[in-house]
């Protein structure tokens, strides 16, 4: 069973994205905030790590610069779940090598297939 | 315009009859007069009473007048007394070296003493108009930065405002999506969504609450409808509806009030708000099995004739770096409780406004992991 880790702290979206990656088959472990999530992607490896950018404490892409500097985790797979729209947040998450980046607010269905096709690669 | 008699001027003259006709004119015009015979003697008395005019002779044994304006621009704190030099040297090029040396006119002996006059009040009128210009200049300067600041902090707040109302939005809108395009087949797992969606919509619905309260406070617009208000019904009411969450947390909730009925002047909703934004405060960040304590007093004997309430925790406290900043208005210091449970950042700018709109003050005190103590005074 693959695993994934959702750092999120609206708990409407992480219940609701927990829901449905379960359903689909997924192992999946949430965290209310940066870091306690970084604490997780230490602890344990993921297929896939999807992060919110603006989080109490510390923040996604923080997050993510801290991650790619871990030797046994600066290859994982992150996907970006943020309402941080604008090109240049987008762009700094392509620079920072995420997978996938995906706006908020976003469709369930959406988010599923991106999931899938991501851990399919 | 200020009175003559409040502009020292300095003669420097190697003359004692010039020193004495000046000293008499001056005098005659309401100037306070300070006199000095060589250069040296002038630098030194200027440093110890700086004058607002310096008459200035060119021609005197030891230091010329020029040197004396040269040697004072050197000064920051000195070069700025307007030089008049008084020479009976009429050549041009006396005339432009005195200048250069930093003079602001040249009057050649023999002078008229009307002249004389005319000229040191247009200077002074001159300079005090300088000052004023300077004075203007450092306001307008403090006005644009106090304006940068404050629309940095809108922007800021902007930022903070938007995710705020998008992160319930996107909550609201993701699940019922999810429940348009999924069957949900187990009742449970429907409530728990419709709940999500309850949960989200109650917040966003607080958020805009206290947005428009700020948004009254800061258009003034806001009054206070005093009424004879039984505050300990009043804050029992307010109890009444935090019982709930505090239930759900494992936190007591303690009131301590005097034996007799307390009445005061307040606004019932206004207060309402207070005593309810700092019992929620205190409630979420307080663990399981903490509490929390609501006290009213009437200290008849202390230099305080009034109401004091106070609310105090068990919780985490307030952390210092928050402390000097916890009644900013639009800070974006919102902070998670101890279970996660959100606020809007704007509940204790609230409180203090509300109070101080009673005439009241409210004050904090806070240690790690002890707790922390609200104490409001309203007059009664």
């Amino acid at each position: 069973m693959k695993r994934i880790l959702l750092v999120e702290d609206n708990e409407s979206i992480s219940k609701l994205v927990e829901y449905k990656l379960s359903k689909d088959g997924y192992n999946i472990d949430v965290r209310d905030n940066g870091l306690s999530g970084l604490d997780a992607i230490k602890e344990k490896e993921y297929d896939l790590i999807i992060l919110d950018v603006m989080m109490p404490g510390i923040s996604g892409f923080e997050i993510l610069q801290e991650l790619r500097t871990l030797e046994l985790r600066k290859d994982a797979k992150v996907m970006m779940l943020t309402s941080k729209n604008r090109e240049e947040d987008i762009a700094r998450g392509f620079g920072l090598g995420v997978s996938e980046y995906m706006g908020k607010p976003f469709k369930v269905a959406e988010l599923s297939m991106r999931v899938k096709k991501i851990l399919a690669d | 315009m200020k009175q003559n008699s409040s502009y020292s001027i300095l003669i420097v003259d190697d003359t004692q009859q010039n020193v004495q006709v000046l000293s008499q004119i001056l005098r005659d015009a309401g100037f306070k007069v300070l006199a000095a015979f060589n250069g040296s003697s002038a630098l030194n008395l200027i440093n110890k009473r700086p004058p607002d005019m310096i008459l200035l002779d060119v021609m005197m044994p030891g230091m010329s007048g020029f040197e004396v304006a040269e040697s004072l621009k050197k000064h920051e704190e000195y070069s700025s007394i307007p030089i008049i030099f008084l020479s009976a040297l009429d050549e041009i090029e006396a005339k432009m070296k005195a200048f250069e040396s930093g003079g602001v006119d040249y009057i050649t002996k023999p002078f008229q003493h009307q002249e004389v006059l005319a000229r040191i009040e247009l200077h002074l009128r001159l300079k005090t108009l300088e000052k004023e210009r300077e004075s203007y200049i450092k306001d307008l300067k403090q006005q644009r930065e106090n304006l940068e600041k404050l629309n940095k902090e809108k922007d800021d707040i902007l930022g903070i405002i938007s995710h705020d109302m998008r992160n319930p939005l996107g909550g609201i809108i993701g699940i019922s999506n999810f429940l348009i395009t999924e069957p949900v087949e187990d009742p449970a797992e429907m409530e728990d969504m419709l709940k999500l969606i309850e949960q989200s919509a109650e917040k966003l619905l607080a958020l805009v609450n206290d947005l428009l309260n700020v948004a009254i406070i800061e258009a003034n617009t806001f009054s206070v409808n005093l009424e004879e208000t039984d505050v300990v019904n009043l804050i029992d009411d307010v109890i009444q509806l935090h019982q709930p969450a505090a239930k759900s947390k494992h936190v007591a909730i303690i009131t301590e009030y005097p034996p007799k009925n307390v009445m005061a002047k307040l606004d019932k909703s206004k207060i309402t708000q207070v005593i309810g934004n700092l019992i929620s405060n205190a409630i979420k960040f307080t663990k399981s099995g903490g509490q929390v304590t609501i006290k009213v007093e009437t200290p008849n004997e202390s230099e305080f004739k009034g109401l004091r309430i106070f609310v105090r925790d068990t919780g985490i406290g307030i952390p210092d770096d928050l402390m000097p900043i916890l009644f900013n208005k639009m800070a974006g210091h919102q902070r998670n409780g101890t279970n996660g449970e959100k606020g809007t950042g704007l509940g204790m700018p609230i409180v203090k406004r509300y109070v101080e709109a009673h005439k009241g003050t409210i004050s904090v005190s806070s240690n790690p992991n002890e707790g922390t103590l609200f104490t409001i005074d309203l007059p009664q």
